[in-house]
């Protein structure tokens, strides 16, 4: 179909993509008010991913390929920014030597995958971390576990398990290198990481 | 002043002489140790090893190259030194060999060695003499460069195991561990005298948990190189090999079989972390354990009959064996709430692993055949990662002893704990088979 589009039309698409990102840096808050976030996500994401590609393409093609058009390709992405979205998917903790989901980290994953269903077009990793006691090898499993504790609620919730890789780093990524409760309860933790 | 010391000699003399009245009884059988090393409390072969008239130039050399192959044995168990304060009360006269005043200062057995040094190249001939009855039991002659000397040194002291034991000496051994390096963690290999720290890896990634090949060609480990981690092979050169393992968003945890062909490992590529073996010839994958619990750390048994592994299916980490096909699970840790990382004796009838004790963790011993266990460290620091030396009377493990975990290798009774590693800090050792 879009194979067929007359050139003129490309070029107005083109024209609108290069106008539309620089509104877009003119305005911070690009993080939508809570009660109209999806509809602000949904008329945004314009064209739909597979067209943005298939236009560039296009420009390429004829003669019009620059650096404009390779932007046109993040576009569709731009509605929140990577740092912005790790921002507001919150981290969850566990208790020790368990991969059990407490009430709280329930609540804060339900949030996240409201989230994460706002702006369906990014990927995270959950990853899963044990603080420093027991072993590194049994760790590393108990990591995954918790990673993976995380992803199965989350799809419980409607996010695609696609959309979430795991990774486990068992006791070797402390956020605090201390020998006391109040380190490990920080270091026995899910947190996720945006990827494109 | 002269005489004071000559008297103060034949009064040491006298000593000994009473002490090695008593001693003299075990002296009259040469091979009494191949009874006795199964037990606790072994009969140790008393040695004496004076240094040779060391050539001009390798007398730093030469002392080393002794002074090695006297640490090898006294850290073998099997040999007892004689004082070499005494060695002084054996007149020398020319090649003969006063065995009655050797066995006199209680030397059942003297070493003597001859050391030549000529353009940079060593060459120790040594002589092993069975002092009650003045036989000459061993003759062996080395050679190399004289960056060999320790390496000479050791493969010496092996012979000498084997002579009174039968059995493989562990003096050429070497240690795999890895090493902090900021966030990462690199792989060392080290002596198993804690001579010779050698880097392994430059990966800038997190490494973890080296594991030998039964020849001591390999290493199996777990890394992040990957955008997952996996278990990965490569030389002891470092050299990377494939390794067709299932996957999955994490692998870890490499075992091998004693024949070097198959090798368990965990891998969560089911959804959750499951035992998998791998035939590396065949290039095929079986899993072994079918269970929503964690199911990790598996170890083939010297007989590959076997597979110890930890699982947390009663709601803690506790050890358990499995046939090789993964049927007949039964579970063999029955003290405390966490149990982990059992790996097997090198004769099989025993299992090392971490165990929490009193929030602390210990390594200890389960004899299999009579289930008891026995507890190896004491001291209020924590002890992680055990390993069997290849002749099953040490093993390696690492402890925070000093504040942060160093590597250490202690007898498999507990005793005589060494520090190994004094660096960053280290962790999951492997002692080389």
């Amino acid at each position: 179909m879009l194979r067929r589009c007359t050139a003129p039309s490309l070029m107005l698409l083109v024209v609108l993509l290069l106008l539309v990102p620089g509104c877009k840096k003119s305005q911070p808050a690009q993080v939508p008010a809570e009660e109209d976030r999806e509809q602000a996500t949904e008329t945004r994401v314009v064209p739909p991913p597979t067209d943005t590609r298939a236009a560039s393409e296009e420009v390429d093609s004829g003669g019009f390929a620059g650096d404009d058009a390779g932007d046109s390709g993040d576009f569709r992405e731009e509605t929140i920014s990577v740092t912005e979205l790790h921002e507001r998917l919150g981290a969850v903790y566990f208790a020790y030597d368990s991969y059990d989901l407490s009430p709280t980290s329930l609540a804060t994953l339900r949030e996240n995958a409201e989230v994460l269903k706002a702006y369906p077009t990014f990927r995270v990793a959950v990853e899963g971390h044990c603080d420093e006691r027991g072993t590194i090898d049994y760790n590393l499993a108990l990591g995954e576990k918790r990673a993976a504790s995380v992803r199965d609620y989350l799809a419980s919730l409607g996010v695609e398990r696609e959309r979430v890789r795991i990774i486990t780093f068992g006791e070797e990524r402390p956020v605090d290198t201390g020998h006391t409760e109040a380190a490990w309860s920080k270091n026995r933790r899910a947190e996720f990481l945006v990827e494109r | 002043m002269p005489e004071s010391k000559r008297s103060w000699s034949c009064l040491l003399l006298a000593v000994v002489l009473l002490g090695s009245a008593t001693l003299g009884v075990s002296a009259q059988e040469p091979t009494r140790l191949e009874g006795t090393i199964q037990g606790q409390g072994a009969t140790q072969i008393k040695i004496a090893i004076p240094d040779p008239k060391f050539p001009p130039g390798a007398e730093e050399i030469g002392a080393e190259l002794l002074q090695t192959l006297r640490d090898d044995l006294d850290y073998g168990g099997y040999f007892d030194l004689v004082d070499p304060n005494l060695y002084e009360l054996v007149p020398v006269e020319g090649d003969v060999v006063r065995h009655e005043d050797w066995l006199s200062i209680g030397a059942d057995a003297l070493l003597l060695t001859r050391l030549r040094f000529d353009m940079g190249r060593l060459d120790l001939e040594a002589w092993l003499y069975d002092n009650t009855n003045g036989t000459q039991q061993l003759g062996k002659r080395y050679g190399g460069t004289a960056e060999l000397a320790r390496r000479v040194a050791h493969k010496l002291a092996d012979e000498l195991v084997q002579h009174y034991t039968g059995r493989p000496g562990i003096a050429l051994t070497r240690i795999a561990f890895v090493s902090k390096h900021g966030d990462n963690k690199e792989i060392y290999l080290v002596d198993y005298d804690g001579r010779r720290l050698r880097r392994l890896t430059t990966t800038d990634s997190l490494n973890l948990s080296p594991t030998w090949s039964p020849n001591g060609e390999e290493l199996a480990f777990v890394s992040w190189r990957g955008r997952q981690p996996g278990v990965y092979v490569m030389s002891a050169e470092g050299k990377l090999g494939v390794l067709n393992t299932v996957g999955g968003e994490f692998s870890s945890s490499p075992g091998w079989s004693p024949e070097g062909r198959r090798l368990a490992y965990a891998s969560d590529l089911a959804g959750t972390t499951e035992i998998y073996v791998l035939d590396r010839i065949a290039a095929k994958n079986r899993r072994l354990t079918y269970n929503p619990a964690i199911d990790t750390s598996p170890a083939i048994s010297p007989n590959a009959r076997e597979i110890a592994f930890t699982s947390d299916r009663t709601g803690t980490p506790q050890i358990y064996v499995m046939d090789f096909e993964g049927v007949n699970v039964r579970r063999v840790s029955w003290t405390g709430s966490y149990n982990e990382s059992a790996v097997w004796s090198p004769r099989g009838d025993r299992l090392a692993y971490t165990s929490r004790v009193e929030g602390k963790f210990h390594i200890v011993v389960l004899d299999l055949t009579s289930g008891e266990t026995q507890r190896l460290t004491h001291d209020v620091a924590n002890h992680e990662n055990p390993s069997w030396s290849p002749d099953g009377r040490h093993i390696v493990y690492a402890s925070d002893a000093t504040g942060e975990y160093q590597i250490y290798t202690m007898r498999a009774d507990g005793t005589r704990q060494v520090q190994l590693t004094r660096g960053p800090a280290s962790f999951t050792p492997d002692w080389s088979r």
